[in-house]
């Protein structure tokens, strides 16, 4: 009895912190469209771009309401999938979105369009051919972009390192091989002389970009997969006083990247376009709804190079 | 070093102690002969600097495991002073008061561990999960899940400048170090610290303050944590979130390399450092040599469980 009351105790506790927390979903007006976004997670600055791009599409249409949802903790597919089916069952009118698994996913967006709910995919899709749109960074192009960009800055020649996120991910694997085929196929006297898995954690790879410059005194470069790989080589480069011969081609945005292609320090950096996928995302979603089709079906939403000349310019 | 007044742990304590830094020693002369540039002041500053936060997060996790617990709120405990410190540097407070608030947020975590597990009588690995967990969420909350970058050049300092041609973190270590050893092997609560992990309800009714000992050294190893945080985010200029994630357990890695038992009652602040040293130049000496990333996994994890296995074997001799 002590036990069952300490648990509702508890209980009554988590609930109260809980609806805290919660700030209280407007259910939608009559007459209102409801489409819903649904990403990774919903604090990584790429998803709240998404979700910005989403919501101005949704101002300029008037009568379009973005519900926006997402897992409370990374890469939890189970969670999302549930996300995807309440979407469902709430009748929403549209859903986008960025799918964490290729495969969990597939039975939920199967679901949805059972019910003739239009599913428009953003940055990730699912392993089906019953989609209405995607639009996503095509990772490949972008790799081989990165190749050439530091292909030119070295003179085409030297020795250069990689910084990868996590070994196995599938798109910072995909930026990573890609960009090995392209120096491979075009570039025969550059030297890839390894490569090192970071996962992301912006001090490891601070310490492997240090080591690499350490084993190879006459490295001219850096290709990091990810934002934090991208700001740990940046700070190795900046700290070891090399900015002017060691050269960085990263990829992603953030203040960190930012304050070091300012410094010098990151030479250029891929940047998605999040905001044009979340924009476009909406416009098609309704155009769906009123019955037109959406051609092609796969966009590239392509990728910025950010550079120190023209950094003002990158949202 | 460590030579411990400790009847209980002094003979084996110092084998213990001789034979990690033989390990070490071993590893040095391998990696020397093997690479070139890896007998260089700067490639072993380079190491050292490396290594400072493990080092340090070890320090205070060998406490926790001396008294038979675990903290698993380290990595956590990392993030959370390296946040509350940027944000309140950012929002114009002086650096050092929000250096100061940043180490006391993360020595309450600490505080609030050890209490649970005294007060509470609840597992350390049960806890301390729980705090690891909640902790983080309080980290991204606070960040909105974005670092907190653009730190004032003073503060970087910490990280990045060099004094007398010694990288700074070094010396932060150094000072712990020294300070930590010295309470561990000469003091009371050093001893009562070993008389928990040893027998706690002999301790207990031979009137040791267990929950004030055990909620001292729990707040050891968050403030430790914080210590480590601050040095990582001056490192890189920045305070993520996410910093430290699975830090705790390669804190386990260098104690119990270093000679400290996960049943409790054994362990030194010397044997750690050399455990923690041990594990940076793995890393680094199998970076120059240009070992796979996936190797080195393989070779860490046979080192930790290697380390053990002898301490094992010298056990029962």
């Amino acid at each position: 009895m002590k036990k069952l009351c300490s648990i509702l105790l508890v209980m009554t506790l988590i609930l109260t912190v809980v609806g805290c927390g919660k700030e209280d979903k407007k259910t939608s007006s009559s007459g209102d469209l409801t489409v819903t976004l649904i990403t990774m997670d919903s604090m990584d600055e790429h998803w709240l771009k998404v979700k910005n791009g989403a919501e101005d599409a949704a101002k300029e249409l008037e009568g379009v309401k973005i519900n926006f949802d997402a897992p409370q903790t990374k890469v939890d597919a189970t969670v999302q999938a549930q996300l995807v089916e309440n979407a469902v069952t709430n009748k929403s009118d549209a859903i986008m979105l960025a799918a964490l698994d290729k495969e969990a996913l597939k039975p939920a967006v199967e679901k949805a369009k059972k019910e003739d709910i239009p599913v428009i995919f953003v940055d990730s899709g699912v392993n089906t051919e019953d989609y209405d749109a995607f639009y996503s960074t095509d990772n490949g192009a972008a790799a081989a972009m990165a190749a050439d960009h530091l292909a030119k800055l070295i003179g085409e020649k030297g020795k250069i390192a990689i910084v990868n996120a996590q070994a196995g991910a599938g798109t910072t694997m995909t930026r990573e091989n890609e960009f090995r085929n392209r120096i491979e196929s075009t570039y025969p006297d550059i030297e890839i002389v390894g490569v090192q898995y970071s996962d992301g954690d912006k001090q490891k790879a601070l310490n492997y970009a240090t080591d690499f410059m350490t084993q190879y005194p006459d490295l001219v470069g850096f290709y990091a997969c990810n934002e934090g790989s991208t700001v740990g080589v940046g700070n190795a480069v900046d700290q070891s006083g090399k900015d002017d011969s060691v050269y960085v081609v990263g990829f992603d945005f953030s203040d960190d990247v930012k304050a070091l292609i300012e410094k010098g320090a990151i030479k250029a950096s891929m940047v998605q376009n999040p905001y044009t996928m979340g924009y476009e995302g909406v416009k098609a979603a309704i155009d769906i709804i009123n019955g037109k089709e959406v051609s092609p079906k796969d966009v590239d939403t392509g990728v910025t190079i950010a550079t120190k000349e023209n950094l003002d310019e990158i949202k | 070093m460590s030579t411990t007044e400790n009847k209980i742990t002094l003979p084996k304590s110092i084998k213990q102690f001789l034979s990690t830094l033989s390990g070490l020693i071993v590893l040095l002369i391998i990696f020397a002969i093997s690479n070139k540039n890896f007998f260089t002041t700067d490639n072993i500053l380079n190491v050292i600097v490396q290594t400072t936060p493990i080092l340090l997060i070890a320090i205070g996790q060998t406490y926790v495991l001396i008294t038979g617990g675990i903290d698993l709120s380290i990595g956590s405990n990392i993030a959370i002073s390296g946040v509350v410190t940027a944000m309140l540097m950012k929002s114009g407070l002086p650096i050092f008061l929000s250096i100061i608030i940043g180490l006391l947020s993360a020595t309450t975590v600490g505080v609030a561990n050890g209490a649970l597990v005294t007060y509470g009588k609840l597992p350390p690995f049960i806890v301390t999960l729980g705090t690891m967990t909640a902790v983080r969420g309080i980290t991204l909350t606070l960040t909105k899940g974005i670092p907190i970058s653009g730190l004032p050049d003073g503060f970087n300092a910490i990280g990045i400048e060099k004094t007398f041609g010694i990288p700074n973190p070094i010396y932060i270590m150094i000072f712990f170090v020294i300070i930590f050893g010295l309470i561990l092997a000469k003091t009371k609560t050093g001893r009562y610290t070993y008389a928990l992990g040893s027998n706690f309800e002999a301790s207990r009714l031979s009137g040791v303050n267990v929950h004030s000992s055990l909620i001292k050294v729990y707040a050891f190893s968050g403030l430790l944590s914080g210590v480590a945080g601050l040095v990582m985010a001056a490192r890189i200029i920045s305070a993520p979130p996410t910093a430290g994630m699975g830090y705790e357990l390669n804190a386990v890695a260098a104690s119990v390399i270093g000679g400290a038992s996960t049943l409790g009652g054994e362990g030194t602040i010397a044997g750690t450092a050399v455990g923690a040293l041990i594990i940076g130049i793995l890393s680094n000496g199998l970076n120059l040599m240009g070992v796979s990333p996936f190797i080195q996994q393989i070779v860490t994890g046979i080192v930790i469980i290697g380390a053990v296995f002898a301490d094992k074997i010298r056990h029962n001799d």
